[in-house]
C-alpha cells in the first residue's frame, strides 16, 4: 500500500504526458472543424490541455489532504526512501497551491502562444518533482529530483522561444545552474568517500569518524551549488533575467517556490553534516546570518534602481530570500525552533505575496500589451492610473507589494516580526545588530514598493492604460484568492501553524536538538 | 611505483574541474560553454565512481556515475537546442552579445 | 602508472578542447577526453559506466555537438575572454588549491569500508536505486518536451494545413521588425 503522498507525486507526473497528448487531440479536432475556414491570427485556443492539467491538479488535492493528515509517512523502493515530513509537507502545500492558481491564470495569459500543452505538461512536472524533492531522503536521489526540476524550469523560462530576452534568460539560468550542479556532485562524492552511504538518516552515524575539514569542504560545495539555485548573493545573477522574462505564471512559480525549494534542498543536505563539524557548527550559523544580511542589502539596493516592474519584483526576491536565510541562521545559532518557524512562515508568505505580485504584474502586462511594442517590458510609469481601469488587480497588486514591504497587518509583517523576535531572543549582541539592520532594510524596501503602488493610484492615466484591454475573469480569480490569503494570514497568523510547526520540528529533529 | 586508478582520482578530478571552471569563466562561445560544462561533468563522474571505490562500494559509485551521465546528457541536449534557437534569433553564439546585463 | 598516464592524457584532451580554435576540433578533443575517461573508469572496475560513457559521452554527445555546430556554423570571434584571463586563472587555482589542501590534510583519514556483501551494479542501478532511474525518466520527458518546444515548431507547422504555413509567413516580418528595433534600443 503506497502512502498518499506517493500518489500525489504520481498523479502529477503521470498526468503530464496525458496533458501533452490532450493538447494534440484538441488541436487535431479544431483543425478538422475549421479545415475550410482557416483565418486564424495565431494557433487555435487550446483548452483541452489546460482543462486536463486543472483536472490533474484538482485530483492531486485529494492525496494531498490525506498525506497532510498521515504525518511522517515513508515509502521505500529498494534502498531509497521518500519521507513526507514537516518540511516536505510545507513545500508541497506551497507548490501545489501556487501551481493550481498559476494553471488557472495561465490559460488566458498564454492566449496567442503556440503549443501551450507543453507549458501545462511541464508545469505539472515542475510541481510533482518539487514535492518529490521535498521528500527525498538520499543525497544523490535529491540531486536527481533537483535536476528534473531544473530542466523543467529552464524549458519554462525559455518557453516563449521567439523572445530574445527569454532565450537569454534561459541560457544564463542553464549555464549557472548546471555549474552549480557539478559543485553539488563533488560535495556528494566527498561525503560518499567518507561515509560509504548517502542516506540522510544513516549519514549522521557514519560520519562520526569523518574528517571535519573535508566535511566543511563538502558543505561549502553544497552551499555554492544550491546557493546558485536559491539565489544567494553573489550567485544570483541569473535570477533577474529568468524571473523577469519567463511567462508571468512561471515567474510566480520560480520566485514563489523554486528558489525556496533550492533553499530547502540546501538545508536537507547540510543538516546531517552540521553536528560533525567539531566546533565549527557556529560557523554555519554565521554563514547563514551573513548570507542573509548580504542578500537583504544587495537585493534591496539593486531593486531600487529598477524601472521595469517584473525586474524589480525579481530583485525583491533576492532580498526576501535574505529574511528566510537569516531566520534559519538564528535557529542554527540558538538551537531554538522559533527562528526556523519564522523562516518557514516567511517562506510560505513570500510564496503567497510574490506569487500574487507576479501574477498581478502579469495580468497588467496582459491588459496593456496591446499598446506596448511586442515583448517590451512593463515599466513603472506605464502603470500610471491603472487603479482606475483595473481596480481589483491594482488593489491585489498593492496588497502584495505592501505585504512584501512588511506593512502590518499583512502576511509579510507577521513573519518578519517573528524572525526579528527570535533574533532578539537569541541574546547575542551581533544578532541584535543584524535584526536592526534587517528591520531598516524592510523600511528601505518600501522605497521601491511604494512608488509602484503610488503610480497605480495616480490621477493622470498613462496612454497605455487608457488603451488597455479588459482582463479575463480566469486571470483575476487567482489574484483575489491570493490577496485574501495574504490578508487572512496577516490578521490570523495561526492559520498556517499546521504547516510551519511540523517543518521547524523536522528541522530541529535533523539537527539533533 | 604502482598507481591504482584510485590514487590518480584526486589529481584527475581536480585537473578536470580546474580546466572546466577556467573555461566557464573565459569562454564566450555558447557551444564551447556547453563543452566546458561537459568537462566539469566528467570531473563529477570520475569523482563519484572513485568515491564509491574508496568507500568499498564500487557498485554504488558506479550507479551514481551512470545516472549523472544520463542526466547531464539531457542537459547538454537542452543546452544545444537553446543554442540553436539563440543562433536563429541573435545571429550569433557569442554570449557576451546576448542583450545587456542590467543589474 | 598506466592510469596516471591516462589521467594526464584526459586533462590534456580537456585543455585542447578549450584551446582549439575550431569548434569541430573542440568537439573531437572532448570525445577523446570522454573515451579516455571511459578507459579510466574501466580500469577502476566500473565497467558499466565505462561502456555508457563511451557510447553516450564519446558517441552520442559528440554526434549532437557536431550536428549543432554544422547547423549553426563555425563562428570565429576575435576572442577576448569574458573574465580577464589572469583573474580567471587566479580564481581557479585558488579553488583547486583549497580543495587539494583539504584533501591532502585528510589523506590519512580512516575510510569507511562496507563489510556487507558486494552487490552487483545492475542490482544497485535497477533495484536498489530504482527511484533514481524513475526520476530520470521524468527528467528525460521534461527535456524532450522542452527541446520539442525550442526547435520543433516549424516542422510541425509544415505538416499541418496550408493555412498555417501562410500565417507563419505573413507573421514573419512582423516578428522580425520589432526585434530589430529592440536591438537598436539596446
Amino acid at each position: 500500500m503506497m502512502p498518499a503522498f506517493v500518489w500525489l507525486i504520481l498523479v502529477l507526473v503521470l498526468a503530464a504526458p496525458l496533458v501533452y497528448l490532450g493538447g494534440h487531440v484538441g488541436r487535431l479536432r479544431q483543425l478538422v472543424a475549421n479545415a475550410t475556414s482557416v483565418e486564424w491570427e495565431t494557433d487555435p485556443p487550446n483548452h483541452l490541455s489546460q482543462w486536463l492539467a486543472l483536472g490533474a491538479l484538482a485530483v492531486a488535492w485529494i492525496p494531498f489532504t490525506l498525506a497532510a493528515r498521515a504525518s511522517d509517512a515513508a515509502f521505500a523502493l529498494g534502498t531509497l526512501a521518500l519521507r513526507f515530513d514537516g518540511i516536505a509537507l510545507l513545500l508541497s502545500a506551497l507548490a501545489l497551491g501556487l501551481g493550481t492558481l498559476v494553471a488557472i491564470f495561465s490559460g488566458a495569459y498564454l492566449r496567442g502562444e503556440k503549443q501551450t500543452e507543453k507549458f501545462f505538461a511541464l508545469l505539472l512536472v515542475m510541481v510533482g518533482v518539487m514535492i518529490g524533492l521535498g521528500a527525498a531522503r538520499d543525497l544523490f536521489n535529491l540531486w536527481v529530483w533537483f535536476e528534473a526540476l531544473a530542466v523543467a524550469s529552464y524549458m519554462l523560462v525559455a518557453f516563449q522561444r521567439d523572445e530574445r530576452a527569454s532565450l537569454e534568460a534561459g541560457v544564463k539560468y542553464l549555464v549557472q545552474s548546471a555549474a552549480g550542479s557539478v559543485m553539488i556532485l563533488l560535495g556528494i562524492a566527498l561525503v560518499l568517500a567518507q561515509a560509504g552511504t548517502l542516506d540522510l538518516e544513516e549519514l549522521g552515524a557514519r560520519l562520526v569518524t569523518a574528517d571535519s575539514n573535508l566535511l566543511f569542504a563538502a558543505l561549502a560545495l553544497f552551499v555554492i551549488g544550491f546557493g546558485v539555485k536559491a539565489a544567494l548573493v553573489p550567485l544570483h545573477t541569473w535570477l533577474p533575467d529568468a524571473h523577469a522574462h519567463a511567462p508571468s505564471g512561471i515567474s510566480a512559480m520560480l520566485s514563489g517556490v523554486v528558489i525556496e525549494a533550492g533553499l530547502i534542498a540546501m538545508l536537507r543536505v547540510m543538516l546531517p553534516l552540521i553536528p560533525h563539524l567539531q566546533g565549527q557548527g557556529n560557523r554555519v550559523a554565521v554563514l547563514f546570518l551573513v548570507f542573509g544580511a548580504i542578500n537583504l542589502l544587495a537585493g534591496n539596493l539593486l531593486a531600487l534602481r529598477q524601472t521595469e516592474v517584473k525586474r524589480l519584483l525579481a530583485f525583491s526576491s533576492v532580498a526576501q530570500v535574505g529574511y528566510i536565510v537569516f531566520g534559519l541562521g538564528i535557529t542554527f545559532w540558538s538551537g531554538q525552533g522559533v527562528g526556523a518557524q519564522g523562516a518557514f512562515f516567511h517562506l510560505l508568505n513570500h510564496g503567497l505575496m510574490k506569487g500574487l505580485a507576479f501574477l498581478a504584474a502579469g495580468a497588467l502586462l496582459f491588459a496593456l500589451r496591446a499598446g506596448l511594442p511586442r515583448h517590451a517590458p512593463l515599466t513603472i510609469s506605464d502603470l500610471a492610473g491603472a487603479a482606475r481601469r483595473y481596480p481589483v488587480i491594482a488593489f491585489a497588486f498593492s496588497i502584495a507589494l505592501l505585504g512584501l514591504g512588511g506593512l502590518p497587518p499583512l502576511a509579510g509583517f507577521m513573519s518578519k516580526w517573528q524572525i526579528f523576535v527570535a533574533g532578539v531572543d537569541a541574546g547575542n549582541i551581533w544578532i541584535d545588530v543584524l535584526v536592526v539592520f534587517a528591520a531598516l532594510n524592510s523600511v528601505l524596501s518600501l522605497a521601491y514598493y511604494a512608488p509602484l503602488v503610488n503610480a497605480m493610484y495616480r490621477g493622470n492615466v498613462s496612454p497605455l492604460v487608457a488603451r488597455g484591454t479588459p482582463v479575463p475573469r480566469a486571470m483575476v480569480v487567482p489574484l483575489v484568492v491570493l490577496a485574501v490569503g495574504v490578508v487572512v494570514v496577516g490578521v490570523a497568523p495561526n492559520v498556517l501553524d499546521w504547516l510551519t510547526q511540523p517543518a521547524s520540528a523536522a528541522l530541529l529533529h535533523s539537527l539533533g536538538y | 611505483m604502482n598507481l591504482s586508478p584510485l590514487d590518480t582520482a584526486i589529481f584527475l578530478v581536480l585537473g578536470l574541474f580546474g580546466v572546466g571552471f577556467y573555461a566557464l569563466l573565459i569562454v564566450r562561445h555558447l557551444i564551447k560553454l556547453v563543452i566546458a560544462l561537459q568537462i566539469l561533468v566528467k570531473a563529477a563522474v570520475v569523482a563519484l565512481a572513485a568515491a564509491g571505490a574508496a568507500s568499498g562500494k564500487l557498485e554504488l559509485g558506479a550507479s551514481l556515475a551512470l545516472s549523472v551521465i544520463v542526466v547531464d546528457t539531457v542537459v547538454a541536449v537542452v543546452a544545444l537546442a537553446l543554442a540553436l534557437q539563440v543562433r536563429k534569433h541573435f545571429g550569433t553564439l557569442d554570449v557576451s552579445e546576448l542583450g545587456t546585463l542590467r543589474g | 602508472m598506466f592510469s596516471g598516464l591516462i589521467a594526464i592524457a584526459i586533462i590534456m584532451c580537456a585543455v585542447q578542447a578549450i584551446r582549439a580554435a575550431r569548434l569541430l576540433s573542440s568537439a573531437v578533443w572532448l570525445a577523446g577526453a570522454s573515451a579516455l575517461t571511459a578507459l579510466w573508469l574501466y580500469i577502476l572496475g566500473a565497467q558499466q559506466p565505462a561502456v555508457i560513457e563511451l557510447s553516450v559521452g564519446a558517441g552520442l554527445v559528440t554526434v549532437l555537438f557536431i550536428f549543432a555546430i554544422s547547423i549553426s556554423g563555425e563562428e570565429a570571434f576575435t576572442a577576448y575572454p569574458r573574465v580577464p584571463r589572469k583573474l580567471a586563472l587566479l580564481l581557479v587555482v585558488g579553488a583547486v588549491a583549497l580543495l587539494a589542501v583539504d584533501l591532502a590534510v585528510a589523506s590519512g583519514m580512516p575510510r569507511a569500508v562496507d563489510e556487507r556483501a558486494v552487490s552487483t551494479l545492475s542490482d544497485t542501478f535497477w533495484n536498489a536505486r530504482a527511484l533514481d532511474m524513475l526520476v530520470q525518466m521524468v527528467l528525460i520527458f521534461a527535456g524532450v518536451l522542452g527541446v520539442l518546444n525550442l526547435i520543433g515548431h516549424e516542422e510541425i507547422k509544415e505538416v499541418e494545413t496550408p493555412g498555417e504555413i501562410q500565417i507563419a509567413q505573413t507573421h514573419l516580418p512582423q516578428v522580425v521588425e520589432p526585434e530589430n528595433e529592440e536591438l537598436l534600443r539596446v
